[in-house]
């Protein structure tokens, strides 16, 4: 990859996409929830990151025709989803009884710990 | 891998031991897992530590110790503060053997294995295990599947049996439920089997545990609670549970085929337990522990004193007739519970600030009260907590019955000893039970009783740590000896007998030592899956694909 020129993919959306957080367009990517939701590169704790501009051009032809507007937004659900996908259940992640069970539940759930003496 | 493979069968037995199953053995009984002993290997498997069956199980699912899959108690200390919540499969860390093999293309049916509620998505059907929101239709994927079950067999449920109504008179109630359920699931299992050729079937029967806990005192005159005239009526009760178990897998082995190999489990052993001990107590007189000075605290710490516990209020209760037995006095449904709670000393009273020390959950659990990660934590971590915990180890070892001089404790660890992995933070500062589990760390969620050591109010029998395993098939050598087999074994076991390489993030080993030599799995090499490698991308690519969103 050495030489290959690169472009950033980093800041220079960034307006645009307030602007649409603004005007209430941003949509969340489907079938995710607010735990792996990818993270917004419009935000300003995003880091500039390089890829190829082969890649970048390539990224650019499928954007009409795929539910991203940008680039960053694309490569950040794709490297979202992958590394969710590899990391598994991330430690911490996922660590909040509540949302699993309701109030109720949770109680019918300690109620049969107790029952057989687990809890 | 060439021609296509049998399907492995796993069959859980909690807490079936075979302390129980070799005598019924030899008496002619249990003859369904007798014949796979006969054609097979026979022998122990070491349980976890602790061998509960929320840790155990989830052991078993990723062969990971529980540093790596962070259950360690079927409750969780809530983040932030002194609260514990009941734990579920999204509180499990690392992936399990089903979800591997469910990425590889293998066929998986998974029923009521323990701590899997919410079900994951499988390439197959998963029921979830206890424990779960029982009126909650949720707890099978893909959804339509217990429909499918209530529409063709006429099952609704395959609820763990609950003993909370245990009293005199109900122990064949309970057992018939445990029977009945025992039955009903046999049938679910049997029902996906038929339907098609799965490559991973595992299935995991509650009964043996549940007729362990609570039917103990029936089968062993030694134990302070035996009655002769009781023992004579519920003592059978206790093997027929066994048998029931044995003939629904009896059942479930004439589905199998010749290339079919199958493995017969259990999470941890069983035997009775006598004595209850209360180590919030030891905390206290040991001035680990302080309690909050304000009017109520000093009125329950007087009560205490006069020996008004929980416990006492129970008895007393139970001997007046208000409530049946501990067992349901203890059950969140009791009013009683909250009225004892109000009279006697409770982790509400414990002045946070001051205390370096507590335990809570199952079968011994120290924490230290560590600033930074406790919400008031008072032990700086470094070398006053290196200090504390190495005291505690010492004192620990010196324990004894003041009565028979007997030692408390034998197994005694500190966390990093034994735990390692990214949930490593949120294990139990130091774990510690006594082996025969004569002396079992009971009731750390409240000061149950004024004594330090008083009979066990709810069980008559409970865990070790020698499992079974009882392993048959074309690839396994009869007569072949699993000394040293450890239930983290089975899932890298599991997943050679796939086909599968073996995840490099398991801790567990392939039991090579169970393969008939003519078996390929003898002579092929363990392949390890690099969890990092590029063939681990390429798989979460495909799944990203399958995401439904346009790329």
């Amino acid at each position: 990859m050495r030489g290959t020129p690169r472009r950033s993919i980093s800041s220079q959306t960034f307006s645009g996409i307030l602007a649409r957080l603004l005007k209430g367009s941003w949509e969340a990517p489907p079938n995710l929830d607010s735990k792996t939701q990818a993270p917004n590169p419009g935000q300003a704790d995003a880091v500039a990151v390089k890829i190829p501009n082969a890649l970048a051009s390539r990224i650019t032809r499928r954007l009409s025709n795929s539910d991203f507007k940008t680039i960053d937004e694309y490569v950040a659900f794709v490297l979202d989803q992958v590394l969710t996908e590899l990391e598994g259940n991330e430690p911490g992640a996922n660590r909040n009884a509540e949302n699993v069970f309701s109030k109720e539940d949770q109680a019918s759930v300690e109620q049969r710990l107790r029952d057989l003496g687990y809890m | 891998m060439g021609c296509r493979l049998g399907k492995l069968v796993v069959v859980g037995l909690d807490g079936a031991t075979l302390d129980i199953m070799r005598p019924m053995f030899a008496e002619g009984r249990l003859k369904n897992f007798a014949k796979l002993s006969q054609r097979g290997a026979t022998g122990v498997l070491t349980s976890t530590i602790l061998p509960l069956s929320a840790t155990a199980w989830n052991t078993f699912a990723t062969g990971k110790n529980p540093g790596k899959h962070g259950i360690y108690d079927f409750s969780r200390r809530v983040p932030g503060t002194y609260q514990h919540a009941p734990t579920t499969s999204r509180d499990r860390g690392g992936r399990t053997l089903w979800q591997y093999a469910s990425d590889a293309g293998r066929r998986c049916l998974i029923v009521n294995v323990p701590l899997t509620y919410p079900p994951e998505p499988v390439n197959g059907i998963m029921i979830s295990g206890f424990p779960y929101p029982e009126k909650r239709r949720d707890f099978a994927l893909p959804p339509e599947t217990l429909d499918e079950v209530e529409k063709e067999l006429g099952i609704t449920h395959l609820h763990k049996p609950s003993p909370h109504f245990l009293k005199p008179g109900d122990e064949r109630k309970l057992v018939d439920d445990m029977l009945a359920i025992t039955q009903s699931q046999t049938k679910v299992v049997r029902h996906f089997m038929k339907k098609e050729s799965w490559d991973l079937v595992a299935t995991v029967f509650d009964a043996t545990d549940v007729v362990s806990h609570f039917f103990w005192q029936y089968i062993d005159p030694k134990n302070p609670k035996y009655d002769r005239k009781k023992a004579e009526v519920f003592g059978p009760l206790f093997y027929d549970v066994y048998d029931s178990v044995d003939t629904a897998f009896g059942e479930l082995a004439a589905d199998l085929g010749p290339e079919d190999n199958t493995f017969v489990i259990s999470d941890h052993g069983f035997g009775p337990v006598y004595y209850a001990v209360y180590m919030n107590n030891w905390l206290l007189d040991n001035g680990y522990l302080k309690l909050r000075r304000t009017a109520g605290t000093r009125f329950r710490r007087a009560s205490f004193r006069l020996g008004i516990t929980t416990d006492f209020l129970f008895r007393t209760a139970k001997r007046l007739g208000l409530v049946g037995s501990h067992t349901y006095a203890y059950s969140g449904k009791s009013r009683s519970l909250e009225l004892a709670k109000k009279l006697s000393l409770s982790l509400d009273d414990i002045d946070w600030d001051r205390s370096e020390v507590y335990s809570y959950g199952n079968y011994g659990q120290f924490f230290i009260n560590v600033r930074g990660r406790e919400p008031r934590g008072m032990v700086e971590p470094g070398d006053r907590y290196q200090k504390i915990v190495g005291e505690l180890k010492e004192k620990l070892r010196g324990l004894r019955d003041p009565k028979t001089g007997r030692t408390l404790f034998d197994i005694i660890y500190t966390k990093d000893e034994i735990y390692s992995g990214p949930y490593f933070d949120m294990a139990p500062d130091i774990v510690f039970f006594d082996s025969t589990m004569t002396y079992r760390a009971h009731r750390l969620f409240e000061f149950g009783s004024r004594s330090m050591i008083a009979p066990d109010p709810i069980y008559s029998g409970s865990h070790r740590m020698d499992g079974v395993l009882i392993a048959g098939g074309p690839d396994i050598a009869q007569g072949a000896d699993p000394a040293g087999a450890r239930l983290l074994d089975l899932a890298p076991t599991i997943a050679h007998l796939l086909g599968l390489p073996v995840p490099s993030g398991m801790d567990g080993r392939v039991l090579a030592g169970l393969f008939r030599p003519s078996s390929r799995f003898a002579s092929q090499k363990v392949q390890y899956l690099d969890e990092g490698s590029a063939e681990n991308l390429r798989r979460a690519t495909r799944s990203l694909l399958k995401a439904g969103k346009r790329l």
